[in-house]
């Protein structure tokens, strides 16, 4: 069976699978369910949060980044791990006690104001956006590479199954089906990386295989062959990294604090039950997400190796095009590889610089984000694993575009529409102007994935950055700040957000060539402005607090209760 | 006295001569035109047609969807306040010339009743209006029209019930009244045969009260 | 209204303010201005205009018109704005129905064709007329079941007359009066609102018994702020009252408080052909517990005697739950005659299905004690032991015992006030699976005996627990747990019997998949807005008046409740092998079949506008 019939095959099975699991689960809670009413576990739950968290920038887009950008790359490692820790530890639980769904809800709540909310509300639908087209190039790059179609056409392909996954199916929201994507992306994720190393470093983990000597006779470590193959080739050294300190730390910081401000994955917090479930499943879903995070450092490596090997050819010196792997040519009609045979030799040649620059001897363009998937192909895998990569893909995006979707949906038809422009709509109303809301989303993310200001990961990485500009500061205020009032809030969310938006804009859409580290505010690139953004938020707000009223003893109180050392939900007669 | 009296021979000769069958007939059985005219004013030498509009009863239905309803782009001058037939000028130059609508009317007036309020005002419009625009009807078609007015029959039964009337007691809307038809609050042609259609319609069966009611009896 | 022209203004204005037109597009309209007949309709004329082979719908523009159905009876009286002749168009079937002209009038008229057309292209139009037929079948029904005594209007019944004296008549007076009027009791009214009564009774033991000087006024020995009842209340209600407060003349009042009558409690016997409504009779009157059970053991196969005669399934709910509150306040006062009064103020509550007043034969106990605060432990011992002799005796009169242990004899549901406040703000802000039944059970309050105050006091303060919106996702979530049985194609998922039985029975159940849905979300949007009602039908009414909910969707809810009540009723009848509440859709007919599934369609959506509202969309 070929590559293409067998993917068709694997992504229907797991679709199948999806569906079989959602009418089970219809089915299997209704029969007993005044007697039972039991829950989900916390070890499922764990598993349909890290599905939830695991976006198709953690599956297709992360190990890219680590591949190409080596070091630097780790920086998205780093922020999202330290994000979801922050988010478990610190955040959920007072937001948890203040009874809150979600941050426009507590925001509105704790300012006391209906503008803060409506303002809140707004900057969620736009990093949601943000969100989506980043998880739509994603499914776009999978659509594209499997059904062998131009990115385009990819994204397209890609929107109709979100669709109809998400708003018609509404398969958003059953546990147990996020369980089974975590389960066939973790699976997807890992086969080809044991694979890898079994064959590069003759260790079964690609954990430690990452660390090992190669297993070609050569006594080389893995790393150091890497460190040689990048300067030869012209790159920065891979465990060096290009990007200056300050850059790695602004986006570091702005991917650890705008995790907090993902109205998506906090409700995660709150649909478990116990308290103490809640805190078992946080630690399961950090064990989860880290199975992933710690083979992606080692695929990337794995992957990147296997490529230039593939492409240069053993010595060196370049592989005849005509000659090329299939998997060259099959990505070729996707549009993200182009060959440009610059010195005429027929021979393919990968290395530093732009491939239209003639002073480069780079004669191959490659997107990043398609190393995880061409990976397998790369490495000769067998078929099977090829098409299980594609499934872990979508499982990846439909997951995470599932619930970013319902949140801009509620968004709009709730706390908009209902909630502030016509409080009495009727049910009917409300649920199609949802999806409504959920029909325009995806039709404009698709659009930004089609013309993509970023990588996957790096249009992720806005999204956080928009997040921690806004949110952010709004929360740890409201939880920490006895005196700030709604002034201050709404102030520092708008001005944090809108300075955000604005560098990125600038930097990717208005003037793209200036895009560069010298031309950066304080060295610190798009991606990484979030933080920034967030200080704004920090100074505005305390210096709009100090003119402003001041805040309403009753919300002093309410302050002081979420802070209070009891437990949420302590029983007091009052 | 002396003077009706011309007028009354003049009637018993036209009765005779319209020993047309249709007076005959029940009430009931025949097929009605609801015509109403705007005008821009009383006199049909000076006036003109604003605009007209037409409405079938076929078996004691009033079909809404087959009225006809036309505005004359032709019409010189608008002398009474548009205010009070809606109709500005804007409006008028949208319309069509009055020909055609007269051109289609005559194919209907053969067939059916014809039922105006205010009949004598409108039928004289309309004569004159055929002759302006050399439409001719053939004499004896003329004779055979049978025509109905509302206002005649409602000025019959208020005298009969000897009600002494106000200037206004004849009028559309307070004909309309008397029999609780709803109040209309457009007025325009179309609207206003629609109600004359509904007038007409209370007025036989009130008349009638499950007797029998012949033509001529309204005439 | 851009399309609209001149012709069609000035009908397209009266129907655009009139449901459905009101919800459809201006086309649809339009297309019904182009194809209506107007016509006159009045006694004479009105049969040409109904014949079985060439229906039509009929929307009034004018006049009053009675529609009658073939016992005579008038269904309902018809006005402006109203369609009639939309069953036979719906259901093919032959007119039924006949009209009297009250007042002739301008009535639009739609031949089937045309009436199709809309039907086919707007849903809105074609859910107009099937709701409305809906609820034609069962206003016809409720008007059938007024043969039922317990259901007429006390108006019909009463002494028609107020005998009444002012406040400064005399006792001698008042005793002439009643003598001269030939009655056992005489109402005191001031300015013409009710103040006092006084009964032969009282003439006997608070005058001639004490001595007491006829010539003072009547308010020295009347009963002040008697208790009265509105001359539009049923019957049924009347009874209650008598029999809970032991009282038997009960004055009549107008919905203005006139007194206009007074009601006896031999006016009622006489009415009384009915055995269930004298057992709560004499239950009231038991004087020994081995009375009350076995007064118990009739209930059973009274009931089935009863079930055949009354026709709405509710009202057996009403009497189970009637009789359950008679055997428990009867069991009350026996256990204080034996051990002596409370002496401090307590009352025993209600949960569940009795406190909705939805008993069936099969409920089993939910209940519970509600104590004054501060008490001693002696009196605490007091309560733990008339909760246990409640319990224990209401299980031998058949109520079984509750297997959640939901009962005033274990620990936890019997608390002071404070405690069962506390009880209640811990469910509340600890949404676990478990306190999200407790809520369930819970919320669906009521109170059966004891102060009524305590009572009032505890509402107040459930009423104002803040809840969290935490609590209310994980009410919503739970509802959607539950679904309708519409499966992806509009068709009907059916349950299977599970006995091995040589059939199998397909079936669907009405209450778990539909009656119960709906009852938990109105008790989620009453808890939300602070609703204090416990049925589900009170808490829509009240519901529908608050601003910031869509009318049409609590009638909506309201339509399907009642639709889906009316159809359990189906179920008591002639449906052997199947489980009580279902029903087997074959056995409908197609107009059924897709009222039903209208029904479980709007139950659907408002299920998922609960999870959009309370959880946003997650569940």
């Amino acid at each position: 069976m070929d590559v293409q019939t067998l993917t068709f095959l694997i992504v229907g099975l797991s679709f199948a699978l999806y569906i079989g699991i959602a009418v089970w689960a219809r089915a299997g809670s209704t029969k007993e369910f005044y007697v039972a009413g039991g829950g989900v576990p916390p070890l499922a739950n764990g598993m349909a949060t890290a599905a939830d968290w695991m976006s198709a920038a953690s599956f297709i887009s992360m190990a890219g980044i680590i591949s190409f950008a080596g070091y630097d790359g780790g920086v998205y490692l780093m922020g999202w791990t330290g994000g979801y820790v922050l988010l478990a530890l610190c955040l959920a639980p007072y937001l948890r006690k203040f009874g809150k769904f979600t941050v426009p809800d507590f925001i509105g709540d704790r300012y006391y104001s209906q503008t803060a909310r409506t303002v809140a509300v707004i900057c969620a639908i736009f990093i949601c956006f943000t969100y989506i087209a980043g998880q739509m190039r994603g499914v776009g790059v999978v659509f594209s590479r499997f059904l062998e179609v131009e990115i385009e056409t990819g994204v397209y392909i890609g929107m109709v199954i979100v669709f109809f996954y998400a708003v018609l199916g509404g398969m958003k929201g059953i546990t147990y089906t996020q369980v089974a994507q975590y389960c066939i992306l973790v699976f997807a994720y890992l086969v080809p990386a044991v694979f890898l190393s079994l064959m590069m470093t003759g260790h079964v983990l690609p954990q430690t295989g990452f660390g090992a000597t190669l297993a070609d006779g050569s006594g080389m470590h893995l790393l150091d062959k890497l460190d040689g193959l990048s300067t030869e080739l012209g790159f920065a050294q891979y465990t060096e990294g290009s990007k200056s300190m300050i850059d790695v730390f602004a986006i570091t910081g702005a991917l650890m604090v705008g995790t907090a401000g993902l109205p998506h994955v906090i409700v995660r917090f709150f649909t478990v039950p116990k308290v103490k479930d809640t805190r078992i499943s946080a630690a399961w879903t950090l064990i989860f997400i880290a199975i992933v995070y710690t083979t992606a450092p080692a695929l990337a490596s794995f992957a990147r190796v296997n490529m230039v090997d593939t492409i240069n050819g053993k010595e060196g010196s370049g592989t005849a095009y005509a000659e090329a792997p299939s998997w060259i040519k099959n990505w070729e009609k996707t549009g993200l590889i182009t060959f440009n045979d610059k010195n005429g030799d027929g021979k393919m040649f990968y290395s530093a610089g732009k491939i239209s620059d003639p002073a480069s001897k780079n004669e191959v363009k490659i997107d990043r984000d398609i190393i995880v998937l061409a990976t397998p192909e790369i490495a000769d895998l067998p078929a099977w694993v090829i098409a299980l990569v594609a499934a872990g893909g979508i499982a990846a995006a439909l997951s995470t575009t599932a619930g970013l979707l319902l949140v801009i949906s509620t968004s709009v038809s709730h706390d908009l529409l209902k909630r502030t422009l016509k409080p009495d709509i009727s049910d009917k109303q409300e649920l199609r102007a949802a999806r409504l809301a959920a029909v325009v989303a995806i039709t404009i993310s698709a659009y930004f994935g089609i013309n993509p200001p970023g990588f996957v990961a790096s249009v992720v990485a806005f999204a956080f950055g928009l997040a921690a500009s806004s949110f952010f500061p709004a929360i740890i205020m409201g939880i920490f700040s006895k005196t700030m009032n709604k002034e201050g809030a709404i102030a520092g969310m708008i001005s944090g957000i809108l300075f955000t938006i604005g560098y990125i804009v600038y930097f990717k859409f208005i003037s793209p060539d200036l895009n560069s580290a010298e031309n950066w505010l304080f060295g610190i690139s798009p991606e990484g402005i979030g933080l920034i953004g967030m200080l704004v938020n920090f100074v505005v707000a305390v210096a709009v607090q100090k003119v402003t009223k001041e805040i309403p003893k009753d919300v002093i109180d309410m302050v002081e209760s979420i802070r209070s050392p009891k437990g949420s939900g302590e029983a007091h007669a009052h | 006295m002396i003077l009706k009296i011309p007028k009354m021979i003049l009637h018993f000769f036209l009765r005779l001569n319209n020993l047309n069958k249709r007076h005959n007939l029940s009430c009931f059985d025949v097929n009605y035109l609801v015509i109403d005219l705007e005008l821009t004013g009383l006199n049909s030498k000076q006036d003109e047609i604003v605009s007209l509009a037409w409405l079938p009863i076929v078996k004691q239905r009033i079909y809404v969807g087959k009225g006809k309803y036309f505005i004359n782009s032709q019409v010189g001058k608008l002398k009474q306040s548009p205010i009070f037939h809606g109709l500005d000028t804007g409006a008028i130059e949208q319309g069509k010339p009055l020909n055609s609508a007269l051109e289609q009317l005559v194919k209907l007036i053969d067939d059916s009743v014809l039922v105006f309020h205010n009949a004598s005002l409108d039928w004289a419009f309309l004569l004159k209006a055929f002759k302006d625009y050399n439409i001719s009807i053939p004499t004896e078609k003329i004779k055979s029209i049978v025509m109905i007015d509302t206002m005649k029959i409602e000025h019959r039964r208020l005298s009969r019930q000897s009600q002494d009337m106000r200037f206004d007691a004849l009028n559309l809307e307070r004909c309309r009244k008397r029999y609780h038809l709803p109040d209309y609050a457009n007025h325009n042609a179309f609207t206003d045969a629609m109600a004359t259609a509904e007038l007409l319609l209370a007025q036989i069966n009130n008349m009638s009260r499950s007797k029998a009611l012949l033509i001529k009896q309204l005439l | 209204m851009t399309n609209i022209t001149i012709e069609q203004k000035e009908l397209f204005q009266f129907l655009n303010a009139q449901a459905p037109f009101s919800e459809l597009a201006s086309t649809a309209i339009s297309y019904f201005i182009k194809h209506l007949q107007i016509i006159y309709l009045s006694k004479e004329n009105q049969s040409q205009w109904f014949d079985s082979n060439n229906p039509s719908l009929f929307l009034i523009r004018s006049g009053l018109y009675d529609l009658v159905n073939p016992q005579n009876e008038v269904i309902t009286r018809l006005s402006q704005g109203d369609y009639f002749g939309y069953p036979s168009l719906l259901s093919g079937e032959t007119i039924k129905n006949s009209l009297e002209v009250q007042k002739d009038g301008i009535v639009y008229l739609l031949e089937q064709a045309d009436f199709d057309f809309l039907r086919r292209e707007y849903k809105v139009f074609e859910q107009y007329f099937v709701r409305a037929h809906a609820n034609r079948l069962l206003s016809s029904h409720y008007k059938k079941r007024q043969d039922n005594w317990s259901d007429r209007k006390i108006s019909e019944l009463m002494h028609l007359g107020a005998v009444a004296l002012p406040p400064d008549a005399s006792i001698r007076q008042a005793a002439k009066k009643m003598s001269a009027s030939g009655v056992s009791s005489i109402m005191i009214t001031k300015e013409d609102k009710l103040i006092g009564v006084i009964t032969d009774r009282d003439l006997r033991n608070r005058v001639l018994a004490l001595d007491v000087n006829p010539d003072l006024v009547v308010t020295h020995i009347m009963t002040s702020s008697p208790k009265y009842i509105f001359e539009n209340n049923r019957v049924f209600s009347a009874f209650q009252l008598m029999l809970r407060h032991n009282i038997h003349h009960l004055p009549v009042l107008t919905e203005a408080f006139k007194p206009i009558g007074m009601l006896t409690s031999t006016d009622l016997l006489r009415q009384q052909k009915s055995d269930p409504v004298q057992l709560i009779g004499r239950i009231y009157k038991a004087n020994s517990v081995a009375n009350v059970k076995r007064y118990a053991l009739e209930i059973p196969e009274l009931l089935q005697g009863f079930s055949h005669k009354v026709e709405d399934i509710s009202l057996i709910g009403k009497l189970l739950s009637g009789i359950t509150d008679a055997l428990t306040s009867r069991l009350i006062y026996l256990y204080q005659e034996e051990f002596g009064l409370a002496e401090v103020p307590f009352c025993w509550i209600c949960f569940g299905s009795q406190a909705r007043e939805e008993q069936t034969l099969h409920s089993d106990q939910d209940n519970g004690l509600l104590l004054s605060d501060d008490i001693t432990a002696e009196q605490r011992s007091y309560f733990k032991s008339l909760g246990e002799f409640v319990c224990t005796n209401l299980a031998s009169c058949g109520i079984k015992f509750c297997p959640g242990n939901i009962m005033a004899s274990s620990d936890p549901c019997r608390l002071e006030l404070e405690a069962w406040v506390a009880q209640f703000y811990l469910w509340i802000k600890k949404p676990s699976p478990s306190s999200l039944l407790n809520c369930k059970i819970f919320f669906d309050i009521r109170y059966v005996e004891g102060s009524a105050e305590l009572f009032d006091n505890f509402m107040n303060k459930l009423v104002n627990i803040p809840k969290n919106q935490l609590f209310f996702a994980g009410m919503a979530t739970d509802i959607n747990r539950n679904s309708v049985p519409i499966g992806l194609f509009n068709q009907f998922k059916l349950e299977k019997t599970r006995e091995k039985e040589p059939y199998k029975h397909k079936f669907i159940d009405l209450k778990k998949r539909g009656v119960v849905i709906i009852n938990d979300i109105v008790r989620l949007y009453a808890l939300n807005y602070s609703v204090r009602a416990d049925n589900t039908l009170e808490r829509l009414n009240a519901l529908a008046k608050l601003p910031d909910i869509n009318k049409t969707d609590i009638y909506n809810l309201k339509d399907c409740w009642r639709y889906l009540t009316q159809l359990r009723l189906r179920t008591q009848i002639n449906q052997e092998g199947l489980p009580s509440n279902c029903i087997n859709p074959e056995n409908l007919t197609s107009m059924e079949k897709h009222q039903l599934k209208e029904a479980f369609y709007l139950i659907k959506q408002a299920q998922q506008a609960v999870v959009f509202k309370f959880a946003r969309g997650s569940l």
